[in-house]
């Protein structure tokens, strides 16, 4: 094997050391800011929503605040809004770069967009079912916990893969800007030293990881609808 | 059990205000069915909204079982809804939930047996109890309601709010969910408000009905007197919307014209208001008044239990006979109506 990957892909094979490495950080980056913008996006795109005119939570000014500061961080191309934020993350967590230096921006531009998709899933919930819900005297927290997020598991699913994919490609942005990972990695072999053989590895690593990705989000969303 | 004092219901979107329910007051008693029938806009389903506070009055009281509810607060007035169940037109069932999960979603904070027990009890009671596994997009329409109505009985509710809840439903299925429903009212003693646009519903099943236009009861009675004496001309077509009398209408302005009136001749419908309906008063007006009467049409129904009939016939033997004989049925508790005379 080692042999056959010697022979055909020699450039990367002698690198195959930095490559695990930068797969390894894209890796940590996408789970830990994964693991961070659902845990906060969630209950964000459920407040985006529930605050809405006519929403179980509604309440004017709190969504509108929150719709003006996710769209605020949605307009912002990734690129730009990584290197400010790159600022950010030296006072927080006291680096700029590498793994931990990228995942406040990759939070950044992650919340926003899964809070858009959990509040596009929410609102597929069928009314009838609210109005039931309260019928039955359950409280606001209960329809959004009991009813909500039980009904809409399926569109969340599918949102929070949709995420993922994309957090995916933000890593490799922020790989850019020196926060290591697969990005990284082709930009420096690949585009600057010349070897399209790792600019392409990279690429099919990067195309496997968004289709396993993408898989196991369509399986569980198939796996929840009934 | 149920009172609504001087209730309406005012919605607003931006310039534009709708009255929904005007100044409507009625009293449903306790162990009752009530119907609350009206076209659809007529403001029924806001009226039965405005039973539980889905929508909240713009003014007046509502007050259930005794409770004041437009005086509680928001988490009094989740508790209090617990006792007040509701069905809907579209079931509403919770699709990601078993049948199982869904008759137990309002039980959430009893122990496991205690809830075992009820939702398998009250699978019993609606005949599902082979289905507990199974998922809403499996049932069909009738077993989806009765589903909903187990989950909406699950906490023993004093009432129950039905709201269109067999108008998706065929109408085999709609009886059979009827019946479900009597018999729930028979042996929990559940005061149930029905809300329909379909008269048959109130006929099969309601022991008072409340009938609405235009965001105001216009008419409200027993049902057999509603069936029997109607007064507003909506009620009428309601009425007539279940009559098989009503046909007559399309048999006369059937262009084979099947009907042939004579010179002379009148198109009467007899209506037996009150328990008449086993004495033989065709024969006798026949040889009191020396008439030829020709029955057309004719029905004998029960509403609420009791026997409700009518005619329609046509009599011949000169005006001052037939009026004479009119005297004679309305003296005996039949209305007369002359439809045509030639």
């Amino acid at each position: 094997m080692a042999d056959l990957l010697n022979l055909m892909i020699p450039d990367v094979a002698a690198r195959s050391d930095q490559l695990w490495r930068a797969f390894w950080e894209t890796v940590q980056m996408v789970s830990i800011s994964g693991g961070i913008s659902l845990m906060l996006g969630i209950p964000f795109g459920v407040l985006l929503f529930t605050t809405r005119e006519g929403g179980i939570l509604q309440n004017r000014p709190v969504n509108f605040i929150l719709s003006r500061i996710c769209d605020f961080f949605r307009s912002i191309p990734f690129i730009l809004l990584a290197m400010v934020l790159l600022t950010l993350s030296r006072l927080v967590v006291g680096t700029a770069i590498g793994v931990r230096g990228a995942i406040i921006p990759l939070v950044f531009g992650t919340i926003p967009f899964l809070g858009r998709q959990v509040e596009s899933a929410l609102a597929e919930v069928p009314a009838g079912l609210i109005e039931a819900a309260q019928a039955m005297g359950s409280s606001p927290w209960e329809i959004i916990r009991r009813v909500y997020l039980k009904e809409a598991v399926p569109g969340i699913t599918r949102g929070v893969t949709i995420t993922l994919v994309s957090l995916i490609n933000f890593t490799a942005i922020a790989g850019t800007l020196g926060a290591g990972g697969l990005g990284n990695f082709a930009i420096m072999y690949g585009h600057s030293k010349n070897l399209p053989q790792i600019t392409w590895t990279v690429i099919l690593i990067i195309v496997i990881l968004v289709s396993i990705v993408q898989a196991a989000g369509s399986y569980i969303a198939k796996k929840a609808a009934h | 059990m149920i009172r609504l004092e001087h209730v309406s219901k005012r919605f607003e979107a931006g310039k534009q205000t709708v009255d929904a329910v005007k100044d409507v007051t009625l009293h449903i008693e306790k162990g009752a069915i009530a119907g609350i029938i009206g076209f659809s806009g007529a403001g029924k389903s806001t009226l039965a909204r405005c039973v539980n506070l889905l929508e909240r009055p713009t003014e007046g009281a509502v007050t259930v079982g005794g409770d004041e509810l437009t005086a509680l607060s928001e988490k009094q007035l989740r508790e209090k809804r617990k006792k007040i169940g509701m069905i809907f037109q579209h079931f509403n069932l919770f699709a990601s939930r078993t049948v199982y999960g869904n008759v137990a979603y309002p039980l959430k904070g009893k122990s496991k047996q205690e809830i075992n027990r009820k939702v398998k009890s009250l699978l019993e009671l609606v005949g599902l109890s082979d289905k507990a596994e199974a998922y809403p997009s499996q049932l069909s329409g009738g077993q989806k309601q009765r589903v909903a109505i187990a989950r909406a009985l699950a906490n023993d509710p004093e009432v129950l709010l039905s709201d269109e809840a067999t108008s998706a439903l065929d109408p085999e299925t709609t009886r059979s969910i009827l019946r479900l429903l009597k018999e729930v009212n028979r042996a929990l003693g559940i005061t149930i408000v029905i809300i329909t646009h379909e008269m048959q519903v109130v006929k099969e099943i309601c022991h008072q009905v409340y009938v609405m236009e235009d965001g105001r009861v216009v008419e409200q009675g027993d049902v057999f007197q509603i069936f029997a004496s109607p007064r507003q001309a909506i009620t009428r077509r309601f009425v007539d919307s279940t009559s098989n009398l009503a046909r007559i209408q399309e048999l006369l302005d059937d262009p084979t014209r099947p009907i042939r009136l004579n010179p002379g001749d009148y198109l009467l419908r007899l209506n037996y208001l009150e328990r008449s309906t086993s004495e033989a008063l065709i024969s006798s007006i026949s040889r009191q008044f020396e008439l030829d009467i020709n029955i057309l049409l004719g029905s004998i129904e029960l509403i609420d239990g009791n026997p409700l009939g009518g005619l329609v016939v046509i009599a011949r033997g000169g005006h001052d006979k037939i009026t004479a004989a009119a005297d004679y049925l309305s003296k005996r508790n039949v209305l007369v109506e002359v439809i045509f005379h030639g």
